[in-house]
């Protein structure tokens, strides 16, 4: 079923937008879970949860790519999970490693002045991607949104993981300096 | 700004592009690098054909066995590490076997006159070494303002005659720590990071790099 099927079945409260949610949709949202969580169970909770969430807010959105939208919801879903399982010193998948990539590009401060920069920061994100070649930005993504072992993405690229490994510290690097340059202390 | 806030930005970005990025991972590319191996060795054949005596005086200054990714190049033997600096690459000094070098330069790879910097990368389950050479006019200090600025623990010891800086950045759950040291020798700086518990670890690749100058 195509997409606009789906988000229109959503919005006439058809049930039968879950099922083929599930259908089209449940691997890849429960992917993005298990890469974040490397629990089955935990992520099969988040991918139901998805469902939910998608259930209660279309309507009033109307997604144009409903793909991401759900991955967006798994991998927030998930993220929260994954600090509740942190705070308990339980589980961790692939990303208490992505994270810990990504520590190198801030500087771990707290400042309740930068919250306010959020968006401003998420559209400076977005510029370094723009900057990019398409490959790098996909390799890029593919860690740092979906969380995808090292292992994984060199295998899907066609890449050595050492090649992907230091690809992707050198995308790091460039992201503080470009957001440095750019005025934010990272 | 913390990690978990920046992983949280990072999805916020345009949906179109995280899109675009997992119908990337959708299609396997796994023979891709082959595939590249294999239309250049089209190409090779087609340039013999077409002119031999040129192609032969050519090949010799050829590496044959490189891949080119961006501004990455593979280096898949010893012949293709040439020794410099006192006689030595100091990454030379690694065991090759149990490194991934890159080298990061348009031009040959064996001419080190091209090299921006090569890159060293050894990965198992418990840990893993990234090697960072810079050539050119890399300074050690802007790298020292680097690390100071994301690393929390660091101090300054000399370690053979060469001034090293180290940091340690805890990490959280599967890995304790990541160690950092960056020195200058022979007109190169270094960068190393090793993700290890064992702070140790870090030692022994600066001992492997440095000690042979007192050797030699």
């Amino acid at each position: 079923m195509e997409d606009k099927e789906i988000v229109s079945l959503y919005w006439e409260r058809n049930e039968t937008a879950l099922s083929e949610t599930a259908l089209k949709y449940g691997n890849y949202c429960k992917s993005i879970a298990k890469n974040i969580l490397g629990n089955e169970e935990d992520a099969m909770e988040c991918v139901n949860d998805t469902y939910f969430k998608a259930w209660n807010s279309i309507p009033p959105h109307r997604p144009k790519i409903l793909s991401t939208y759900l991955g967006k919801i798994t991998r927030n879903l998930s993220f929260d999970r994954f600090r509740r399982n942190a705070a308990q010193k339980r589980g961790g998948g692939e990303l208490a490693l992505v994270l810990d990539e990504l520590a190198e590009c801030v500087s771990g401060k707290d400042s309740t002045e930068q919250a306010f920069e959020a968006k401003e920061l998420a559209q400076t994100i977005n510029a370094f991607l723009d900057s990019l070649s398409k490959e790098k930005c996909d390799l890029f993504l593919c860690r740092y949104w979906y969380a995808l072992p090292i292992a994984e993405i060199a295998g899907r690229f066609g890449m050595t993981q050492g090649h992907v490994s230091v690809t992707l510290n050198r995308l790091r690097k460039q992201l503080r300096t470009y957001l440095t340059e750019r005025g934010f202390e990272p | 700004m913390k990690k978990e806030q920046l992983f949280d930005l990072i999805g916020e970005i345009d949906e179109r592009k995280a899109e675009s990025a997992y119908r990337a991972v959708s299609t396997p590319k796994r023979t891709r690098i082959w595939v590249r191996r294999g239309v250049l060795a089209a190409c090779m054949c087609l340039l013999l054909a077409a002119a031999i005596p040129f192609a032969i005086a050519m090949i010799p200054n050829q590496a044959t066995d490189i891949f080119r990714e961006g501004n990455l190049i593979e280096i898949k033997c010893k012949e293709e590490l040439p020794a410099v600096y006192d006689g030595e690459l100091l990454a030379f000094r690694l065991d090759f076997d149990s490194y991934e070098f890159y080298y990061d330069a348009d031009g040959d790879a064996q001419n080190t006159d091209d090299w921006y910097s090569l890159l060293a990368h050894s990965q198992n389950k418990d840990n893993a070494v990234l090697l960072h050479c810079m050539f050119g006019d890399t300074t050690v200090e802007d790298w020292k303002v680097d690390m100071v600025f994301t690393k929390k623990a660091t101090k300054t010891e000399t370690l053979h005659g060469v001034e090293v800086q180290i940091a340690r950045m805890e990490l959280s759950l599967q890995y304790q720590y990541w160690h950092y040291a960056i020195f200058e020798y022979d007109d190169v700086v270094y960068d190393i990071r090793v993700r290890s518990n064992d702070p140790n670890d870090i030692y022994e690749i600066i001992n492997k790099l440095l000690v042979p100058q007192k050797t030699n």
